[in-house]
């Protein structure tokens, strides 16, 4: 099943129309992306603009209102799941597991998962394996999110903010990190409110208004049609 | 599907251990009557048994629905839906670690009430005119025969009742955050999609069992109504997955 999916073009994930509605509100309006092998996308927009529904559809927990979402041609499912690896917002491990126990988790439940690197990870982020999940502070639990999330050799690598909650000085730690899962065969999306911390690395640009995409495109060919930078465009696009 | 299973049981783990703790307590209380040879103790003992017996099995039933929403409801969510497993394995190793943990309750109830009797046959030498006395007043006031095919077949009606409820549960759960996420009155309509299963289920077992019932044992009855209680939890089982397969969003 790896196989297929590393072959033929570049186009991981595409989008059609994508569209989810909760009770009386629309999450994601029209959604139509490419996402391709290789690149850092920045998925940027205010609160309540989309984006997290949208990381969410991708990684199978939210099914779409109405059009197709496809990773490599294939419906978002079990076999989907084995190749997206996500990290929510807000903390999600079980409350009875310590930090050792959510590694062995995801070593239980995901093939691509490395345990000697989610132990380098934890070294690095100076977490004690013995700690428990659900007494971490909220920097820390962030940096267990990233250790166990980056730990996988997944495809593709959803970050809802990732940054959130990481004081200046991990937070280059924590980019350091993320920078060095991306290879030509792997993507990365990361969402934030740190637009200037982003656009340091980033390759691709998505801006979301109001469930649907704004712009979107390489960051440099953004940068040159518009004559800003993308913390500028931010700024013009959500004001 | 074992290791979805061993987490499931994880999750539930602590109150397994309260229960053996207040079945080590009832059992020393027990012990006490029996070595004092206090037959206020004992009654009080033996009836607290047969009390904790019958919260415990509830206890653990609607723990297993209440950790099947909370599974949906909370970001833990992320935790279950986000491994490459379908819906049908992941519902299937929270009904199988339901069905684990009421055999498991019930068993260990079952095992103290057992050294129980033992206890008392040791010391007592009347005990066989006890268990006379019993069978008789079970024929008098229940007209069944309290023998062990009735014992056994009663234990099977009540472990899959308890079982098909649970599942009505999970059921309605699955329907509020499925097909009724967008309603306003979800969550009433869906406490009445429960009633209401419950009634059809229990309708049906009438209608369906009926015929036969008057010409079979009071044996036989129990076992074919808890084998037609068996089929309708795996009907519930089978509609609980189908739903979440189509629609769940966590």
């Amino acid at each position: 099943m790896v196989l297929s999916y590393q072959k033929g073009a570049n186009k991981m994930l595409e989008c059609k129309n994508l569209m989810k509605r909760y009770m009386n509100k629309t999450a994601v309006e029209d959604i139509s992306l490419k996402i391709e092998s290789g690149k850092i996308y920045a998925l940027l927009g205010p609160n309540g603009s989309g984006k997290t529904t949208w990381m969410k559809m991708a990684a199978g927990l939210v099914k779409p209102s109405s059009g197709t979402i496809l990773f490599y041609g294939e419906k978002i499912g079990k076999n989907s799941k084995k190749h997206i690896a996500y990290m929510s917002t807000e903390p999600f491990f079980y409350s009875f597991m310590n930090i050792a126990d959510v590694g062995k988790y995801y070593q239980d439940f995901f093939e691509d998962f490395d345990p000697i690197k989610y132990d380098n990870l934890l070294n690095r982020m100076e977490l004690s394996k013995k700690e428990k999940a659900k007494d971490l502070s909220s920097g820390m639990a962030a940096k267990l999110k990233i250790a166990v999330t980056l730990a996988r050799r997944a495809q593709l690598f959803l970050l809802d903010e990732p940054l959130n909650g990481i004081d200046i000085i991990a937070r280059d730690l924590i980019i350091t990190t993320i920078l060095e899962v991306v290879t030509e065969k792997n993507t990365v999306i990361m969402s934030s409110h740190l637009v200037d911390e982003l656009e340091k690395i980033i390759h691709q640009a998505i801006f979301i208004k109001e469930g649907k995409v704004a712009l979107s495109g390489e960051v440099e060919q953004i940068r040159k049609e518009h004559g800003k930078s993308i913390v500028d465009l931010y700024k013009q696009i959500y004001a | 599907m074992l290791k979805l299973i061993k987490y499931e049981l994880k999750k539930q783990m602590f109150s397994k251990l309260i229960i053996l703790i207040g079945i080590a307590i009832l059992e020393i209380y027990f012990l006490f009557g029996v070595l004092k040879e206090d037959e206020k103790v004992i009654a009080k003992a033996v009836s607290i048994f047969i009390f904790a017996t019958i919260i415990a099995i509830f206890y653990v039933g609607v723990e297993s629905i209440s950790v099947f929403n909370r599974d949906l409801k909370t970001k833990q969510s992320y935790m279950l839906y986000m491994i490459p497993y379908s819906t049908y394995s992941i519902i299937g190793a929270k009904i199988i670690a339901a069905f684990l943990q009421i055999v498991f309750t019930g068993l260990l109830f079952l095992g103290a009430i057992i050294v129980n009797f033992i206890v008392i046959f040791a010391k007592f030498k009347d005990t066989k005119e006890i268990f006379r006395m019993l069978k008789l007043l079970f024929q008098q006031l229940l007209e069944v025969t309290l023998d062990l095919p009735y014992l056994f077949s009663l234990f099977f009606f009540i472990f899959f009742l308890w079982m098909m409820i649970v599942l009505c549960g999970m059921f309605a759960i699955s329907l509020s955050t499925t097909f009724l996420a967008n309603n306003r009155f979800r969550t009433p309509v869906s406490i009445v999609v429960f009633l209401v299963f419950l009634r059809l289920i229990n309708f049906l077992s009438n209608v369906l069992l009926l015929s036969g019932a008057s010409q079979w044992k009071d044996w036989v009855q129990l076992l074919v109504t808890g084998i037609y209680l068996g089929v309708a939890s795996i009907l519930l089982y089978i509609g609980t997955s189908w739903m979440l397969d189509k629609k769940v969003s966590v």
